[in-house]
């Protein structure tokens, strides 16, 4: 099929396969979204009309077996993403799965050894976008030796709202949908890992302040998935990092990231601006970050370029996912035990 | 005691019992500083002559043991604390140490031990100062409710001990051992963070579970001798831990993290938040569920709390109950800074009181 037409089919259409995914695949060339399987025909019905969609199918094994799709884009919650690959996969498509990748640690393993059985597929995972801009500068000024050694990193991803008792159940509050994943923890990580690698022990607490919230139909439910989470961990290179992620620190500082280094300093603050100062120094300043030089979103484009043998999966392939999600798993043991947990599980 | 007039004799007379005690003692009506014993009977002659000090005495156990001393301020470094504590509870002498109270909770639990049997005598811990202006108002908000139901805490402190300019704060390998840094000194005390630990406890109470990783990243420095000698008290910590009333907290000290100085202290509550930053730590940001930011909160001039230990030992001395800082308060931060080392070196959770 090298540079042949794509035929794409759709599982799960939701806002960010609606948002971002339909259009990028309308920009490359050569590649016609063929199906789509929501998760009623009804609703498949309305994205099919939407996006000039010509095939909607009852249900997600029917557009598998449809032999006339190449490539699958998973838009699930994460409950189903281990399923839906490994089938998609068996059927001989290739996979692009929404971030995050799995469910659990075990899931995220199965779809990578799955991908292994099929060198011949692409297997690629939505990248964390969330610091496209800053990813390359960032990168650069620590493989220049800008900050030296790598001494701590600290990474806050807090929200700016008031807790708020009994809002609305939203799936990534619902561990039987989400898993192990908590807030935006694994793409947070995702991110840290391209510029400061991986961590090789994990120590967290977590807290569920909003313990209870409403379905759609009014049924109050209770919440497993923590709000307010506190992560400390030793990394490959010799850092030590922590990392917070909350919901509920209302009129907080924001996101924010700091890189420490043996001769430098690297900060980021909430609007992604990034600042540095030296050993000699007497303040930070910031960092020209001229925009041609920053990565952004060409997930579509690079899956589909993959497929037609010309790029390999960088961003993101399934290794990458499954450290994140070991990650992931690796804070909920933690809390769980109150011990520290080493990595890889 | 004579005629009213209460003696003191100092054990160890370095910055702060020069810069604080002396002056602050000298203020008192009725008091007069009798004695001395520093390291040596020449540092401890120095002192003397510069603060007309009657008498010097060769050790700190001849002071000790003299009958014309009523009260001692010890202001050694922690590793003497717990013995000299309690050899002047027993020759009846009321006492102030200086912060850090102990090397170990061990040790903060037998002067705790030993203060009860003496209960004529004063016990007083030096008090975390940094927070002074602030406390009352932070309790005042907590206790009517601005924040409602407290979730969670951060505390960032970058630690400079008293370097000179931002381009000190990176890892320096050069710097002499300090005796910060000396664990046969200092025990398990790392950085400031008893005494931040302390300022907690006045907002949000004690901890019950802390979980910590500590490294030393300057990890060798040379002696007064010139010899290199391996350090072991950590110059990075990252602490989270669960407080008694609910909350979640996220604590880091460093000595190493450039470009970076002073503290920063968050508490966030369901309907309000509180920041502080410093030094100086004199003044307070809130804000509460609808505002768009935090704004400053003013502080009633009477609701600043200022350095005034010597006046409070003294006041005890005569009578008044020790507010700042009685030594329990002293063990549950010596069993945090032990939970804290205790928790790096296994892995594990540990759960306060030891």
């Amino acid at each position: 099929m090298a540079s042949e037409g794509i035929r794409l089919g759709l599982i799960g259409a939701g806002k960010n396969t609606r948002d971002r995914h339909i259009p990028g695949f309308q920009d490359v060339d050569g590649v016609e979204i063929a199906a789509v399987a929501n998760r009623s025909r009804a609703s498949s019905q309305v994205v099919a009309d939407q996006f000039n969609i010509s095939a909607v199918y009852e249900n997600w094994q029917e557009l598998l077996e449809d032999p006339s799709i190449d490539a699958v884009c998973i838009g699930t919650w994460p409950y189903m993403h281990r399923t839906l690959t490994l089938a998609a996969l068996e059927a001989g498509k290739h996979v692009l799965c929404e971030a995050r990748m799995a469910a659990t640690a075990q899931e995220a393993q199965e779809m990578l050894d799955a991908s292994r059985q099929r060198p011949d597929l692409v297997s690629q995972i939505v990248p964390s976008p969330l610091t496209f801009k800053i990813d390359r500068l960032l990168q650069r000024k620590i493989s220049e030796g800008y900050i030296g050694d790598i001494i701590g990193v600290s990474v806050q991803s807090l929200g700016n709202a008031f807790m708020e008792q009994g809002g609305p159940m939203h799936w990534r509050n619902d561990r039987d949908l989400s898993g192990y994943n908590i807030l935006n923890m694994g793409i947070w990580y995702e991110a840290m890992i391209r510029w400061v690698g991986r961590a090789t022990k994990v120590t967290a607490m977590t807290s569920i302040n909003v313990n209870s919230r409403k379905e759609e139909n009014g049924e109050v439910v209770d919440v497993s998935i923590p709000d307010h989470v506190s992560v400390i961990a030793e990394l490959a290179n010799g850092a030590m990092a922590n990392m917070q992620f909350s919901a509920v620190t209302g009129l907080s500082s924001g996101n924010g990231v700091w890189i420490y280094g043996s001769e430098g300093t690297l900060h980021v603050d909430g609007a992604q601006n990034v600042y540095g100062g030296q050993r000699g120094d007497d303040k930070l300043q910031e960092i020209n970050n001229p925009e041609e030089g920053r990565a952004y979103w060409r997930v579509e484009e690079e899956f589909c370029n993959a497929i037609r043998g010309q790029e390999k999966i960088t961003r993101t392939p399934f290794e990458v996912g499954l450290h994140y999600m070991e990650f992931t798993e690796a804070v909920t043991r933690s809390a769980q035990t109150g011990q520290t947990v080493a990595l890889p599980l | 005691m004579e005629n009213g007039i209460i003696r003191v004799g100092l054990i160890g007379a370095g910055a702060n019992t020069r810069l604080r005690h002396i002056p602050g003692l000298r203020e008192q009506e009725g008091v007069e500083i009798v004695a001395v014993a520093n390291r040596s009977r020449a540092s401890g002659e120095a002192i003397a002559s510069e603060y007309e000090i009657p008498t010097v005495y060769d050790n700190w156990l001849e002071l000790m043991e003299a009958d014309d001393i009523d009260a001692i301020c010890i202001g050694t470094w922690p590793y003497m604390h717990r013995t000299m504590v309690l050899a002047a509870l027993e020759n009846d002498k009321h006492v102030l140490t200086e912060a850090r109270m102990a090397m170990d909770a061990q040790e903060a639990h037998e002067m705790l031990d030993a203060s009860r049997l003496f209960p004529h005598l004063v016990t007083q811990i030096v008090p975390a100062p940094a927070t002074l202006q602030v406390d009352q108002t932070i309790q005042d908000l907590i206790a009517e409710g601005y924040l409602g139901q407290l979730l969670a805490l951060n505390l960032r402190v970058s630690d400079g001990h008293g370097r000179a300019d931002r381009s000190d704060t990176f890892i320096n390998t050069e710097a002499p051992l300090h005796w910060r840094q000396n664990r046969q000194l200092s025990g398990y005390n790392i950085m400031g963070m008893g005494i931040w630990y302390e300022s907690l406890m006045r907002y949000v109470g004690p901890a019950t579970k802390v979980m910590a990783m500590t490294r030393v990243f300057t990890n060798q420095r040379k002696d007064e001798d010139g010899v290199l000698r391996g350090i072991t008290v950590p110059d990075h910590v990252n602490v989270i831990c669960e407080f008694a009333a609910g909350v979640q907290a996220d604590l880091t000290w460093s000595t190493v993290t450039g470009l970076q100085t002073g503290a920063e202290l968050w508490i966030f509550g369901r309907d309000g938040t509180i920041r502080v930053e410093g030094p100086p730590f004199d003044k307070v940001f809130v804000g509460k569920n609808g505002d768009k930011e935090l704004k400053e909160h003013p502080i009633a001039d009477d609701k600043r709390g200022k350095w005034r230990v010597e006046q409070d030992f003294i006041e005890s001395i005569r009578g008044a109950p020790v507010t700042l800082t009685p030594f329990d308060v002293g063990v549950q931060y010596m069993e945090f800074t032990e939970a804290v080392t205790r928790s790096a070196q296994s892995g594990q959770a540990i759960y306060l009181p030891l």
